[in-house]
């Protein structure tokens, strides 16, 4: 069933990467200090290593196209709720129906309290800096 | 028929005498008699002078990061007041010291309802009436989409606005702006005056028969030409040059209007204007300052939807 995951993943990101108008091949991201990222070591304790491929490969997915999307000319997430709502949107269409759903007890959890955390809990537009940021915490959840 | 027109079509019609804006001093009188401040104050005096003061660096920046490219709309009917009270209110609402704590850009302010509170349904508006209305009735309403209201304002809709002058902005919409009002406005009489205000942050808007020519020259001004019944806002102070104080204006009317070149960073569409021509423009008796916008709330995010999504 792994290939089956992955191809949703891809596909739903192909998704968010078309609507953003980037390509999708190439890797831009580039190594700031904008802010520190706390690691989460324990944010996917527990979780097993097949699984937690899945979601690595997600989230750096995630961590390249929030960056690419900033360059594009017209940007389809503007602001941190912006993000959130798509970042919510792509974990449904890449992990519903695989069996990963109530998987692992506090997994959503954990996820959301590192990401308010690593990326902050309120509302404000993308800058730059913001979305590197944002980058370097998806990075990290692995 | 509606009366809307291309930019080109608005910027001929405007040389051409067509009334955006009317200095009514009467009316002006009568909201100056409501206001706790109906004067711009002595306490901010000097505080502007000698400096160079850029507010609208502030607008542009959260322009930017909202994706919109800065003082683009061009107006498609005779609503210039409703652009230079909402240029004006952006100046402040961007530069309040509560945008970077609890308060949010989210946003430019909407034209039309300001163009919808004008009381009539033909072109243009009394400037005291739309600022007045900002500061007493209504208030500020954002470039978005108001669902609980059946109403997008994300994009410039100038036929929104002229459908409302004559029968009124719809109770509920005045109820929604009415909960952003522009906390104090006053009346600018002197050029130093609008150089304080725009050295504090706060939002000047001018309403004139002043025209200007289409160029700017080395030092981006533009020097006056003809006569434009229009409305503008101020969005910056140079008074770096003794005896000879410059303001920036920034017109509706796009980018393509006028050509030159820019100085201090200043937007597209706009153009400086000489101490002297300030004067002439605030004689009319039409020129506002605006500012303690009440603002928008910072949104917080609870989660990041993962727990919803995977448990």
């Amino acid at each position: 069933m792994g290939w089956v995951r992955a191809s949703v993943i891809a596909a739903c990101l192909l998704v968010c990467a078309g609507a953003a108008g980037v390509s999708w091949v190439q890797s831009v991201l580039r190594p700031v200090d904008t802010r520190p990222v706390v690691v989460p070591a324990s944010v996917l304790a527990g979780v097993g290593s097949a699984d937690a491929k899945q979601l690595r490969d997600f989230y750096a997915a995630m961590a390249d196209i929030v960056v690419r999307d900033g360059q594009a000319k017209e940007p389809v997430c503007k602001t941190t709720l912006d993000l959130r709502n798509r970042h919510k949107a792509a974990l449904q269409m890449a992990f519903a129906m695989t069996g990963m759903v109530g998987k692992y007890p506090g997994l959503g959890e954990r996820l959301d309290a590192y990401l308010l955390d690593a990326i902050g809990g309120t509302d404000v537009p993308l800058t730059s800096a913001i979305r590197e940021s944002a980058s370097k915490a998806f990075a990290a959840i692995r | 028929m509606e009366d809307t027109y291309s930019p080109e079509e608005i910027v001929r019609l405007y040389e051409d005498g067509l009334v955006g804006s009317v200095c009514d001093p009467e009316a002006t009188a009568r909201l100056a008699a409501t206001l706790p401040m109906p004067f711009f104050g002595f306490t901010l005096h000097g505080s502007g002078a000698g400096k160079l003061s850029l507010p609208f660096k502030a607008v542009v920046e959260f322009e930017k990061a909202t994706g919109r490219k800065p003082y683009d709309e061009a107006q498609t009917t005779g609503d210039c007041v409703s652009h230079a009270v909402r240029n004006a209110i952006d100046i402040a609402r961007a530069n309040d010291p509560d945008i970077h704590s609890t308060e949010d850009w989210v946003d430019r302010t909407a034209t039309e309802p300001l163009y919808g509170a004008r009381g009539h349904s033909g072109q243009g508006a009394i400037c005291s009436d739309i600022v007045g209305w900002a500061h007493r009735t209504g208030g500020c309403m954002l470039r978005k989409k108001y669902d609980e209201l059946g109403l997008d304002l994300s994009q410039y809709n100038a036929s929104v606005g002229i459908r409302w002058g004559g029968r009124g902005v719809p109770a509920n919409v005045t109820s929604a702006a009415a909960k952003h009002r522009v906390g104090t406005i006053s009346l600018i009489q002197s050029w130093e005056q609008a150089r304080d205000a725009l050295a504090n942050g706060y939002g000047v808007l001018a309403c004139s028969s002043v025209g200007f020519q289409h160029t700017r020259n080395s030092e981006g001004v533009a020097r006056p030409s003809g006569v434009w019944q229009h409305a503008m806002a101020w969005t910056a102070a140079d008074d770096t040059r003794p005896g000879d104080c410059r303001f920036c204006v920034q017109n509706s009317w796009g980018y393509s209007w006028i050509k030159g070149d820019r100085v201090h960073g200043q937007p597209e569409g706009s153009f400086w204007v000489t101490q002297d021509v300030a004067k002439r423009i605030i004689d009319h008796g039409g020129t506002w300052a605006v500012s303690n916008v009440d603002g928008f709330p910072r949104r917080q995010l609870k989660d990041w939807g993962a727990k919803e999504v995977l448990g």
